[in-house]
């Protein structure tokens, strides 16, 4: 398969600290990749590498089959991007400021840009300054796109946006994705990726742990369940369920992760009378937990929140 | 020229209403004062005549203030690489710097276009910005020659000592670039150095009239290519001009070199 992006032994250290190490990757023509980790991880200094913003300290990686260090300029041309943190010119309306992208990028895409503005429910003459963090996602998803590249890198894209522009966006990738785009977003948000990607690389200190498909993943199914139970929770009777771990109590409330099928749990819960059962989404980090086991775990207990 | 030249250009149009406007007033209202100067030439001959010698070594030219070149020279021109010299370090730092602590580098430095150019255009844009800024003077010195026309002197001299000011500001502002480029995200030690710089070469090239062991230090100064008095007498040695030249083209150089090798701070 044509390899969109190539990554060697690519790694980026500061000093003694590794933020990248060893980084071996292949994302393919056409399909959409989720860069998956929490904050710090290195996901930011992979994409910053791969765009020549930073350098590696060693290994090497191509874009498009140009080498990154070498080819940046040509690289740029056929690159959309868009940053974590969006920074903006206050100075300028947001149609002055695609105008000086098309000047610079010397192309003529005022048009594309009033599509996708259009698309986006957003107003060219707006001032830059102030504005929120929706509306400058919403600027970064315009100049990333007004180019038509053949690779998009997001990094973090949907932070910010209102469920609403979450859909919007989403339908935009895989409209991307349609016409040939290859995607490489990167996210903390586990429901993201499953929505959109067909493959996910999980990063974490630094290092790739795992590259999967979407429907790996999502077999994998662990999420918390949350039983309000009329009376003291029977704790015993679902601490006995092979697939429960983590159970906690709290008044009449019982807490515990699920893994796989719940046909078991649902039977049982059956036999006593519920006011209430949730399931929650696992975070980041408890998908990985469930990956690679507790050796793995984080010193600083550290997690992230998912969307629900 | 390219998208970010006219990007600088357009950031800095402000600048050249503001500052013209108010090297306007200061200008007009310093000239003003000269016709009384006149009047009270011997009261004030005494009062200089009172200064100790050094004082006169330090302030140049001001044991004949009534001159009319020395006068806008100790009055205005002596001071004016130091006050260009806030646009030009504030010019330099922005350019990078500010950028990256904007985030707006990451942005900027993704686009299809080299770094020594990015670099290159800005520096260029500073400078333009920077003549918009001269001539802004140069019309206030010929009002105040208009208004004032005691101030004996030819708009031709003027023209010469008013944009001669862009060669030693673009040598702050390439100190300036150069910090920017050097020192990522170092907004302030940046600011620092390029200040140190710039009111160093003052004091060092005025303490070097008074003191022999200061001296060689004057030819590290900009101010010592850079002398009004030579200009308005339209006897500014070449050799000044070229040397000013190549320190710019050194700055800038060097801010290039380091900036294309190094990372792009956020």
């Amino acid at each position: 398969m044509d390899a969109v992006i190539h990554t060697e032994h690519l790694t980026k250290q500061y000093g003694d600290f590794v933020a990248l190490s060893d980084l071996n990757l292949d994302v393919y023509r056409g399909e959409i990749f989720g860069y998956l980790g929490p904050n710090g991880a290195g996901k930011t200094t992979t994409i910053r590498t791969l765009l020549d913003l930073i350098r590696p300290t060693s290994g090497s990686a191509t874009i498009l089959g140009m080498d990154i260090r070498r080819d940046s300029v040509k690289i740029h041309a056929r690159v959309g991007y868009m940053p974590s943190e969006m920074g903006l010119y206050n100075n300028m309306t947001a149609r002055q400021y695609f105008r000086f992208l098309a000047r610079a990028r010397r192309i003529s895409a005022m048009d594309e840009v009033e599509r996708l503005a259009k698309r986006l429910d957003f107003d060219l003459d707006h001032s830059l300054e102030g504005l929120s963090t929706g509306n400058k996602r919403k600027v970064g998803l315009i100049a990333a796109l007004m180019h038509k590249p053949e690779l998009l890198i997001l990094d973090e894209p949907t932070s910010g946006l209102d469920p609403l522009m979450q859909q919007t966006f989403n339908e935009m990738m895989l409209e991307a994705k349609s016409e040939g785009c290859t995607i490489f977003l990167s996210s903390h948000y586990l429901n993201e990726v499953q929505a959109l990607c067909d493959r996910v690389g999980i990063l974490r200190h630094g290092k790739l742990k795992a590259v999967n498909t979407v429907d790996e993943l999502t077999h994998l199914n662990v999420r918390w369940v949350i039983i309000t139970f009329d009376d003291t929770p029977p704790v015993e009777s679902f601490k006995k369920l092979k697939n429960v771990s983590n159970i906690q109590v709290q008044g009449n409330e019982l807490k515990f992760q699920v893994a796989g099928d719940m046909d078991e749990l649902v039977k049982l819960a059956a036999n006593y009378t519920v006011h209430a059962f949730r399931t929650q989404e696992p975070t980041l980090e408890e998908v990985f937990l469930q990956f690679y086991g507790n050796h793995e775990a984080p010193t600083t207990g550290h997690t992230e929140e998912v969307m629900a | 020229m390219g998208a970010v030249f006219w990007k600088q250009f357009y950031s800095g149009r402000r600048s050249i209403l503001w500052w013209s406007l108010g090297l306007l007033v200061y200008t007009v209202l310093t000239v003003s004062f000269y016709p009384s100067l006149l009047e009270e030439r011997e009261t004030y001959q005494e009062l200089v005549d009172s200064y100790p010698d050094a004082m006169l070594e330090f302030f140049e030219g001001i044991e004949d203030i009534t001159d009319p070149a020395n006068y806008v020279n100790v009055q205005l021109f002596s001071y004016m690489p130091l006050i260009f010299g806030i646009f030009a370090i504030l010019q330099g730092l922005n350019s990078i710097t500010g950028e990256e602590r904007n985030q707006t580098m990451d942005t900027l430095a993704t686009l299809p276009i080299p770094r020594w150019q990015i670099l290159t255009e800005k520096f260029l844009g500073t400078g333009v910005i920077l003549l918009g800024i001269l001539t802004g003077f140069y019309i206030s010195l010929v009002l105040s020659v208009v208004l004032f026309p005691e101030l004996d002197l030819g708009l031709d001299a003027l023209a010469l000592a008013a944009y001669g000011l862009f060669f030693p500001v673009m040598i702050i502002a390439g100190v300036a670039y150069l910090c920017s480029a050097a020192l990522p995200l170092h907004r302030r030690w940046g600011g620092a150095i390029a200040s140190t710089y710039m009111v160093g070469s003052y004091l060092i090239y005025n303490l070097g009239n008074i003191n022999d062991s200061i001296k060689p230090l004057q030819a590290l100064t900009v101010f010592d290519y850079y002398n009004a008095i030579d200009a308005l007498h339209k006897n500014w040695a070449l050799s000044d001009l070229l040397i000013m030249i190549l320190a710019i083209a050194a700055l800038y150089g060097a801010s290039v070199f380091l900036f294309e090798r190094r990372d792009i701070g956020r």
